[in-house]
C-alpha cells in the first residue's frame, strides 16, 4: 500500500477505474440509451408511426383488446394487453402458446391501433429500445448469472472511483465550471472532472441504486435468514402475480371479465391501468391480474389486483399500500430506472448519463495519454499501453458507431427476413468488433479522426434513411406535432455535428501519439551516439 | 411552467457562483471584481439556488429532487461550455436572467 492516504486513494481511483471502464463505459451507455427504451421502440416500428398519440377510454380499449384476444387466440396460455401510454401509442395484445416436447413457450406480439381498434398491419420483428435495456445489465451473448455478477462488481467499482475520486479531485469544486482545451493532457484532466462534478448527485445516485437493483443477488443474507426458502421465498412473497397457477384441464366457456373489471371500476374508479394480463384465458383457472399505473409516483412495482377468472371475485391484491422498506426499495429502483420520468425529467437523466460516459472515457484516455508522456525517449510502449489505447478507441469510438448500425439495420432489413431481431443486434456486436479490430491495428491520432468522421458521416445520414425508407421525415414529424420522432433526427443531427467537430478538432493539433514516438526514437538514438 | 421557472432559477445560480470566482468574472467583464461584488454574487447564488430547490420540492418532493439534481448538471454544462468558448455572452445573461425570470414569475402566477 502507498505510503499516505492521498497516495492510497490516487492509487485506488486510477486502477479501480482502469480495470473495469470499458464494461462500464458499456453499462452507462446502454443505460443512457435505455432511458429512450419505449421511444426506441416507436422508432424501430414505422407502422405505428401514422397513428395519434391522444387520451383514450381505458375500459374500451381493453374491452376491445379481450375480444381480440378471445376470436384471436383462444387456444393461448397467456394474454397480455398493454395499454397505450405517452410513450407509445398503440395497444399491445400478444398472446402466448404452449410448445410440444417442453420447449419454451411462444410470445406472438400485435398491436392494435387504439383510435379504430383494428390489426396495425406491417409490425416488424425488432427488440428496439428492449436490446439496450437488457444490454445494460445482461450484456447480451452471456449467461445471465455471470453477466449480472459482472455489472455489479463493474458498479462496485464504480462506486468505489467515485468516492476516491472526490477525495484526490480536493479542488473540483473550486475549478467549477474550469475547462481549458488548449492545455494537453491538463484538458483531459479538466474534462473529468467537468463531467464528474456537474453530474455528482446522479452519478452516486445511479451507482448506488444499480447495486440496490441486485441486492438479493449480493446479499442474500436477510432473505435466506427470514424466509425457508430464502431468496425464493422473499420473491414469491414480494411478488405474488409472478407465482405459477395450476392449470385445471377443465374449460371455461365464457370468462368473468364483466364481474371482475365491474369490481375494479366501482372500487377504484380513478385508478389508471398499466396492464392487463389473463392466465389460461379459456381453463376454469383463468386469473385475470391487473396492474396499476403509477405515474410519476416514485414507485417501481405496480399496484396489483388479481381476479378469479371464472366467477369475476377478488382473489388477491399487492402493493395497494406498501410498507416502509417496500417504498425504500421500489422507490430506489424507479430513479434508477426513470421509468416515472416526463420528458423534461427525461433528457436531464440522459443528460447526466451522457456526462458520466463522458466521464469514463476521459478517464480512460487520461490514463493513457499520461503512460505515453512518461516513456522514455528511446522506449517504446508496452503491450498494456497499446491495449488500453485499442481498447479505449473501439469502446469509445466503436459504441456510437455500432449504435447507428443498429438504427440502419432496423430500417433496411428486409420486413420478412427471419430472426430479424437478432440480425439487428448482431449487426450491432459485427460493427463493435470491426472497430475494436480496426483499434487494434490503427490507434493514431488519425485512427480516431477518421473514427470521428466516419460517425459524423453515418449519424448525419441516418435521417435521410429514415425518411427514404420510411413515410415520415423531420419536416412531416415537425408538422405533425409527432415530437418523440422529430427529437429522433434532431438528435442524430446533433450527434454528427459533435462528432464533426471533434473530428475537425484533432486534424487541427499535430498528431503528438506519432510524432512524439518518433521523436522520442530520434532523441534516443542521438543520445546513444 | 414552474419547472421551467425553477431551471432558470438553478442557471441564475449558477450563473452568480461562477460570476463569485475572480478568474471567471474577469473573462466575462474584463476586469477584476472587487471583494463587495463577490461577495454580493456569493449570497445571491445561495439565495437563489435555495430558491430553485424550494420551487422543485413544492411540486413534489421526489420528483422534484429528481429534477433539481438534472437543472444543476445542465447549468453547469452550459455555463462551462459558455465559459470556454463564448465567455463574452455571459455579459448580457446579467441583465437578460432577472428579466426573464420576472415574465416567469409572472406567467407562472397568471396561469
Amino acid at each position: 500500500m502507498k505510503d499516505s492516504f492521498f497516495r492510497s486513494m490516487t492509487w485506488l481511483h486510477t486502477w479501480v477505474g482502469l480495470l473495469m471502464c470499458w464494461l462500464l463505459f458499456l453499462i452507462f451507455f446502454a443505460g443512457t440509451i435505455s432511458f429512450f427504451r419505449h421511444e426506441i421502440s416507436l422508432w424501430n416500428q414505422p407502422a405505428v408511426h401514422s397513428i395519434d398519440n391522444k387520451p383514450t377510454d381505458q375500459k374500451a380499449l381493453i374491452s376491445a383488446g379481450l375480444d381480440y384476444l378471445h376470436e384471436k387466440a383462444p387456444e393461448a396460455n397467456r394474454w397480455w394487453i398493454g395499454l397505450p401510454s405517452p410513450r407509445q401509442p398503440e395497444v399491445h395484445v400478444s398472446h402466448r402458446h404452449s410448445q410440444p416436447d417442453g420447449q419454451r413457450d411462444k410470445w406472438i406480439d400485435e398491436r392494435l391501433d387504439p383510435n379504430t381498434l383494428t390489426q396495425v398491419d406491417g409490425i416488424v420483428d425488432t427488440r428496439g429500445g428492449n436490446f439496450f435495456y437488457r444490454l445494460h445489465f445482461d450484456l447480451h451473448y452471456m449467461d445471465r448469472k455471470l453477466a449480472r455478477w459482472l455489472v455489479c462488481l463493474a458498479s462496485l467499482f464504480m462506486l468505489i472511483a467515485l468516492i476516491s475520486g472526490i477525495v484526490i479531485h480536493k479542488r473540483i469544486f473550486k475549478d467549477l465550471f474550469q475547462f481549458r482545451p488548449q492545455k494537453g493532457v491538463r484538458a483531459w484532466l479538466d474534462a473529468h472532472n467537468l463531467s464528474s462534478v456537474l453530474a455528482l448527485p446522479f452519478h452516486l445516485m445511479i451507482t448506488y441504486t444499480g447495486l440496490v437493483t441486485l441486492i438479493f443477488m449480493l446479499f442474500p443474507g436477510p432473505a435466506n435468514t427470514l424466509y425457508e426458502e430464502g431468496v425464493k421465498g422473499f420473491r414469491s412473497d414480494f411478488y405474488p402475480e409472478r407465482q405459477g397457477i395450476e392449470k385445471s384441464e377443465q374449460t371455461l366457456n365464457s370468462p368473468a371479465f364483466e364481474n371482475a373489471f365491474a369490481h375494479f371500476y366501482h372500487n377504484w374508479p380513478e385508478q389508471k391501468i398499466k396492464r392487463v394480463i389473463v392466465d389460461y384465458p379459456t381453463d376454469l383457472s383463468a386469473t385475470i391480474k391487473i396492474y396499476g399505473d403509477n405515474g410519476t409516483l416514485i414507485r417501481d412495482e405496480y399496484p396489483y389486483w388479481q381476479y378469479s377468472g371464472s366467477t369475476g371475485e377478488l382473489i388477491k391484491t399487492a402493493r395497494l399500500d406498501p410498507s416502509g422498506g417496500e417504498v425504500l426499495y421500489g422507490g430506489m429502483i424507479a430513479v434508477h430506472s426513470g421509468r416515472l420520468a416526463h420528458p423534461g425529467l427525461r433528457w436531464l437523466y440522459f443528460i447526466c448519463g451522457i456526462a458520466g460516459c463522458v466521464m469514463i472515457a476521459t478517464g480512460c484516455i487520461m490514463w493513457a495519454k499520461r503512460i505515453r508522456e512518461r516513456l522514455k525517449p528511446n522506449q517504446s510502449p508496452s503491450f498494456g499501453l497499446k491495449l488500453v489505447e485499442a481498447l479505449n478507441l473501439g469502446t469509445i469510438m466503436g459504441l456510437p458507431l455500432a449504435t447507428a448500425g443498429f438504427f440502419y439495420a432496423n430500417r433496411l432489413l428486409p420486413a420478412e427476413v427471419t430472426g430479424r431481431a437478432d440480425k439487428e443486434i448482431l449487426a450491432f456486436f459485427l460493427i463493435w468488433l470491426a472497430a475494436t479490430v480496426t483499434a487494434g491495428l490503427w490507434r493514431s491520432r488519425r485512427a480516431w479522426q477518421r473514427f470521428a468522421h466516419l460517425n459524423a458521416a453515418v449519424w448525419l445520414l441516418l435521417p435521410i434513411c429514415n425518411a427514404l425508407t420510411t413515410d415520415g421525415n423531420l419536416i412531416t414529424y415537425i408538422m405533425d406535432g409527432k415530437w418523440i420522432l422529430a427529437s429522433f433526427d434532431l438528435t442524430f443531427l446533433a450527434t454528427a455535428a459533435v462528432f464533426y467537430m471533434q473530428g475537425n478538432k484533432l486534424g487541427a493539433q499535430p498528431n503528438t501519439v506519432k510524432q512524439g514516438s518518433v521523436q522520442n526514437r530520434r532523441l534516443g538514438r542521438e543520445q546513444k551516439a | 411552467m414552474i419547472y421551467s421557472l425553477a431551471t432558470l432559477l438553478c442557471f441564475s445560480a449558477f450563473y452568480a457562483f461562477a460570476m463569485a470566482k475572480t478568474s471567471h468574472y474577469k473573462s466575462v467583464f474584463g476586469s477584476r471584481p472587487d471583494q463587495t461584488q463577490t461577495q454580493r454574487f456569493n449570497y445571491s447564488a445561495w439565495i437563489i439556488i435555495l430558491l430553485s430547490l424550494g420551487v422543485n420540492l413544492s411540486q413534489a418532493i421526489g420528483y422534484g429532487s429528481l429534477m433539481f439534481c438534472g437543472q444543476i448538471a445542465l447549468s453547469v454544462i452550459i455555463i462551462s461550455l459558455c465559459m470556454t468558448y463564448r465567455a463574452h455572452w455571459l455579459r448580457s445573461l446579467l441583465y437578460v436572467l432577472p428579466a426573464i425570470t420576472c415574465v416567469l414569475i409572472i406567467l407562472a402566477l397568471l396561469y
